[in-house]
């Protein structure tokens, strides 16, 4: 009995890995596209145009802001990348259904967590130069000297994790790629400039009380505090613990909500 | 000749209409969060953050020209879904109606369905300033004009777009590559004196971008301040851009289309 449950998962181990390098192969070609698009021209634009010219344009008079402003628009890196993966499993699912061969190897719930584990992998490497490029091209305006280096990978690692879960969560609740444009205007952009993007969270909450809590079940919130913290060391900010608990609660409920959906979408046994 | 191709194009205009009616409150809802959330931005968040509250109607103007970038792109997306997949696109050019005619149907009902969700939108988000965007200093005949320009531009460059890149590069590359730089370094989020005062290389880039006349004429017209680039010269500067982009856009097309 103990015997056949140990071969049993030492089965899925190997196909679990194998998915995984599958995966790797696959995105492994698209490397160059990603690794320009994300570690090159969205740093150089969000530099420039947010870290640069918004900051010294009409936030002139608070010349603290530049690090803050210019961080939250790394929610894009996480956000866009972890959707272009995700998004692959709900095309599959309506056309090639490439996912009914994978599920005939591997318990289907393992499969989902796969893929999860291979955008948060994948999007934490590439979101990796997205703060020394900036830092490059800003010179003195991006201050470092109190970055907390292991902090910030911790972050962005946690960011990568609560994307990946949060985008394969959705592709599992929605049942067509039709839906994928209502899915980004009502819940990303709204989530994106209540979740920090421009505004970090003491400003909601000194604006309303009210909304400060309710921006506090915003998951993206998480990400970019835990990065204006990390990078500036600023006690202004939600601290490391608080958001790395925040970003692990939402990725559990996210990953549970998921296989629930994958489970009830896919009707397998 | 012309009376046929023009029954086609109404038929096929009037099919497009159905479309877009069928669209319009999905597409509201979607454009109501954003707005929402643009609001809150400009009228209240980046005031605290130190900007000065003056420029918040301006920004909000500028910014709200996103919707029918959102609508244009949702466009563009599903004509290259058709162009690589369903084909309908094959179906409409074996009709009695030359190419032209068929893209400006398309300019046209991608220009009236950004018009017809961002509009009210826009007049519902000029009651959270203080400042109110409309006044007596508005020039309501320049404004119009320049909003109608602004859609068709959008909605030219975007065709454009779905017919000059391949799928794949499409999908890949849209975003980081042409929609972000167009984003950052265009008015919409920024005022232009303002950049130019600050860095004049950097403003003279910004004359490049179309979405810079777009947003500072139509801030121009609406204000009626001289902090922006003038509204008539904004109108002429769209009316060149939407040539060039015609042309480009007809080039795209022979390549993509018509290959022989």
């Amino acid at each position: 009995m103990n015997n056949s449950l140990i071969t049993n998962w030492t089965y899925y181990a190997r196909v679990f890995v194998q998915l995984l390098l599958r995966d790797i192969v696959v995105y492994s070609k698209r490397l160059q596209t990603y690794g320009l698009n994300f570690a090159v021209f969205y740093p150089v634009v969000y530099a420039i145009s947010w870290g640069y010219l918004q900051i010294n344009t009409y936030l002139a008079s608070n010349n603290s802001l530049g690090s803050i402003l210019f961080i939250g628009n790394v929610l894009t890196i996480f956000t866009s990348l972890t959707f272009d993966i995700a998004f692959v499993y709900l095309y599959d699912k309506e056309h090639d259904r490439f996912i009914d061969y994978q599920m005939l190897l591997i318990k289907p719930t393992l499969v989902l967590i796969e893929r999860i584990i291979f955008a948060t992998l994948f999007t934490f490497i590439i979101s990796l130069p997205f703060f020394s490029i900036s830092k490059l091209i800003l010179g003195n305006l991006f201050d470092v000297s109190k970055t907390n280096w292991m902090h910030l990978l911790l972050i962005l690692l946690c960011s990568s994790l609560v994307s990946a879960t949060y985008n394969f969560c959705a592709v599992t609740i929605m049942t067509s790629t039709k839906q994928t444009e209502h899915f980004w205007m009502r819940f990303n952009i709204p989530l994106f400039t209540l979740g920090g993007w421009w505004a970090p969270w003491f400003i909601v909450n000194s604006f309303s009380t009210f909304l400060g809590v309710l921006t506090l079940f915003n998951p993206f919130m998480y990400i970019t505090e835990g990065l204006r913290r990390a990078i500036t060391g600023n006690p202004h900010f939600l601290s490391i613990q608080w958001c790395c608990f925040g970003m692990l609660t939402y990725s559990l409920v996210f990953t549970v909500v998921a296989c629930y959906y994958f489970k009830k979408r896919l009707d397998h046994i | 000749m012309f009376l046929e191709t023009f029954r086609v194009f109404r038929a096929l205009m009037a099919r497009d209409l159905i479309v877009i009616a069928q669209e319009l409150r999905p597409t509201f809802i979607d454009c109501a969060f954003l707005v929402t959330t643009e609001i809150l931005l400009f009228s209240k968040f980046l005031p605290l953050m130190g900007m000065p509250a003056q420029d918040g109607p301006a920004l909000f103007i500028g910014s709200s020209y996103l919707i029918a970038i959102l609508i244009c792109y949702t466009h563009a997306q599903n004509l290259l879904f058709d162009l690589e997949f369903s084909k309908f696109i094959d179906y409409q050019i074996t009709q009695p109606i030359t190419i032209p005619w068929i893209m400006v149907k398309y300019i046209i009902t991608m220009a009236i369905q950004a018009m017809l969700v961002s509009i009210p939108l826009l007049a519902m988000g000029s009651f959270a300033f203080s400042t109110p965007l409309f006044s007596t200093a508005t020039q309501w005949p320049i404004a119009v004009a320049l909003y109608v320009a602004s859609c068709i531009c959008t909605a030219t460059l975007f065709l454009f777009f779905s017919f000059h890149y391949p799928f794949i590069w499409f999908m890949d590359n849209i975003w980081a590559r042409r929609l972000s730089p167009i984003f950052g370094f265009g008015s919409l989020f920024l005022l232009w004196k303002k950049v130019y005062a600050l860095s004049p290389i950097a403003g003279v880039v910004f004359l490049a971008n179309p979405f810079t006349y777009m947003a500072e004429g139509l801030r121009s017209a609406l204000l009626g301040t001289n902090q922006f680039i003038p509204a008539p010269i904004c109108l002429l500067a769209l009316i060149g851009f939407i040539i060039l982009l015609s042309g480009l856009l007809l080039r795209a097309i022979k390549k993509k289309l018509d290959p022989v």
